[in-house]
């Protein structure tokens, strides 16, 4: 291999590199910026699955949408939930659809069940919050106390676009997780 | 350190043998080249093995430091952290490259550090953005990402992380429900590297490494890759991948005295033996065979098939390579032994299944162990090597050891059966060792 080949070589492999990360980067801010502002209202997990060290494992109530029958959906699969904004803000799903919707907000997620009493279970992609290792455990307290049932009280704001959803924040009672630190 | 003096010394005269016209400035060059060469190949491996050591270790911490998530800065700050090891580890590769191209240790040093820092700067960016990780993406990426370095940098460090990341997409694909089939072209991206690492010098250590990294993966990787409809398929497949890897290790590389410094060869021939061996206990042959075939949910029927293409494709190689060497003039009884595990593997499994050969399954298991370990012990004796002396007795022993315990005998009788191993082990080494002695021994 001559050494120009060889540079040039170089140069699109460091173009890759930083490429790929550079193109994540890219993907979420211009969803952050652009995207439809939506909240899910998280709903709480099993305790001893909550915390894994450096993140949160998050919940949501809208994780159950309602399907046909006869499109015979299985666990694992690809599909889009079709999501509706009330009053304040937080998201309702009102569907779920194999095909890309033309209009509306929309988001990818998959399957993690097959229909059961007319309904499926999805995984919405911004389930995990990370933290620093001091903070988790007092985040996750936070959490739990606040999504309780009765309460209610925890939710994560999300932005929205072309099916890919970027996770903004994650609020307590109102207030966004950072100000309990 | 004398030969360091001599190369210095060297330096400073091969000047003035081109100013006095004995040798042209381009043969100066190329006597320079040579001897450079030379000093680096001399490096000792342990020198070379901490440089890469401490570099992984360096690579992890940075990662680890940086994980600790700093999220009281600024995400745009965040964000520049996360590219500041991958940009640096870029500009220390292309100056290694283009200043050092012929010091190992630079190019693994930065090959490694490369490596690492392309995986750290996706982990890190998702974390920055909450991404949920799909570790199987995650792997793919990486391992792409990896490849230019290998062959770029000629990094054997950056082969072993590229090795690792499929192996660690295969396990994470397989586990999320999907198959990891694209594993064998994604495995196959090594192989030019290999070949050219083989042009270069048959018995380097570089070779060495990567033929035991290759042999590592293939080993986990074939385990992870099969689909596992059929229980206890895996008993021919790992027979015929252990049979590929000791013929390649047996026909293309040069037999050497240390079994660690013959990769294939020994990975491949402990495989062989290691698989008859689990194969000769009885309670790995409960549930085995058609009767327990498994499928629907997590059992792809595709890749459920393609675990007969992978077993056809590596029986086949076996018997393939073992007719290569039945056509060469100097053969060895040993390796004839183990050229017939793989069919013998396939003819137990087969048998096996059904309760009427089970029994017959095991005792051929057993059998061939016991003949295995006595091939190599004396092909050890005639060859005046205590390496294998001793691997053939180490086999040995771990076929009646493990008998023992099946067949609960009495603590006198096994008491005695260790004496007599170990005063086995005790005579044949002083024997052996007087032999030698005696000036009977190979070059």
């Amino acid at each position: 291999m001559s050494a120009k080949l060889k540079y040039f070589l170089f140069g699109l492999m460091v173009l890759a590199q930083i490429g790929v990360p550079a193109y994540l980067v890219a993907s979420r801010e211009s969803i952050l910026r652009g995207g439809e502002r939506l909240l899910f209202r998280a709903k709480p997990m099993d305790p001893y699955d909550a915390f894994r060290g450096r993140y949160l494992a998050l919940g949501f109530e809208e994780d159950e949408v309602s399907a046909r029958p006869e499109d015979q959906w299985d666990a694992g699969q690809m599909a889009f939930v079709i999501l509706e904004k009330d009053a304040a803000g937080f998201a309702k799903s009102a569907g779920l659809s194999r095909k890309r919707p033309a209009a509306g907000s929309y988001l990818k997620v998959l399957t993690r069940s097959g229909i059961y009493n007319g309904k499926v279970q999805i995984e919405y992609p911004f389930s995990q919050y990370f933290l620093s290792e001091k903070k988790a455990p007092k985040a996750d307290l936070l959490y739990r106390r606040h999504s309780v049932r009765e309460k209610r009280e925890a939710h994560v704001a999300v932005r929205v676009k072309n099916g890919l959803a970027a996770l903004e924040n994650l609020f307590i009672a109102g207030k966004p997780i950072a100000e309990y630190f | 350190m004398r030969y360091k003096k001599i190369i210095k010394w060297l330096g400073s005269e091969i000047p003035l043998w081109v100013q006095e016209g004995i040798v042209s400035p381009e043969a100066a060059a190329r006597i320079r080249e040579r001897y450079e060469k030379k000093l680096a190949a001399k490096r000792p491996l342990t020198v070379l093995l901490f440089g890469c050591l401490g570099v992984l270790l360096i690579g992890f911490g940075l990662i680890l430091i940086f994980a600790r998530n700093w999220d009281d800065l600024p995400k745009w700050f965040r964000v520049s952290l996360a590219f500041l090891p991958l940009l640096s580890a870029q500009a220390l590769s292309f100056w290694a490259m283009r200043r050092k191209s012929s010091s190992v240790t630079w190019r693994e040093g930065t090959g490694g550090a490369l490596s690492l820092s392309i995986g750290g700067c996706i982990a890190l960016i998702g974390q920055i953005y909450h991404m949920p990780v799909v570790w199987h993406d995650f792997y793919l990426s990486w391992s792409l990402l990896v490849l230019p370095v290998v062959y770029l940098l000629g990094s054997t460090l950056a082969a072993g992380i590229f090795l690792f990341t499929i192996t660690m997409w295969a396990a994470s694909s397989q586990l999320s429900g999907s198959t990891a089939m694209l594993f064998w072209p994604l495995f196959a991206l090594i192989i030019p590297h290999l070949r050219t690492k083989y042009a270069e010098n048959k018995s380097s250590w570089e070779l060495n490494a990567l033929a035991w990294l290759t042999a590592l993966t293939l080993t986990i990787a074939v385990g992870v890759c099969l689909e596992k409809n059929l229980p206890g398929f895996w008993m021919p497949v790992y027979a015929a991948l252990f049979a590929v890897l000791y013929f390649i290790g047996v026909i293309w590389f040069p037999e050497s005295q240390a079994l660690w410094q013959q990769a294939y060869r020994t990975a491949g021939a402990l495989g062989m033996i290691i698989t008859l061996w689990i194969m000769s206990f009885s309670t790995v042959w409960d549930d085995i065979g058609y009767i327990y075939y498994r499928s629907g949910g997590k059992y792809d029927p595709l890749a459920g098939a393609f675990d007969y293409v992978i077993l056809a494709g590596l029986l086949m190689a076996a018997v393939a390579l073992f007719r290569y060497y039945l056509n060469r003039s100097k053969k060895n009884n040993l390796v004839m032994f183990f050229g017939y595990v793989p069919i013998l593997a396939l003819f137990g499994y087969s048998i096996g299944q059904f309760p009427a050969g089970m029994v017959a399954a095991i005792f051929l298991s057993n059998i061939y162990v016991f003949v295995l370990s006595l091939a190599i012990m004396l092909r050890g004796i005639e060859e005046n090597r205590l390496s294998l002396l001793n691997a053939g007795l180490v086999v040995f022993s771990a076929l009646l050891f493990s008998r023992f315990f099946d067949m609960h005998m009495g603590l006198v009788v096994r008491g005695l059966l260790f004496i007599l191993i170990g005063s086995g082990f005790l005579a044949a080494n002083f024997w052996l060792i007087k032999r030698k002695s005696k000036g009977t021994s190979r070059p």
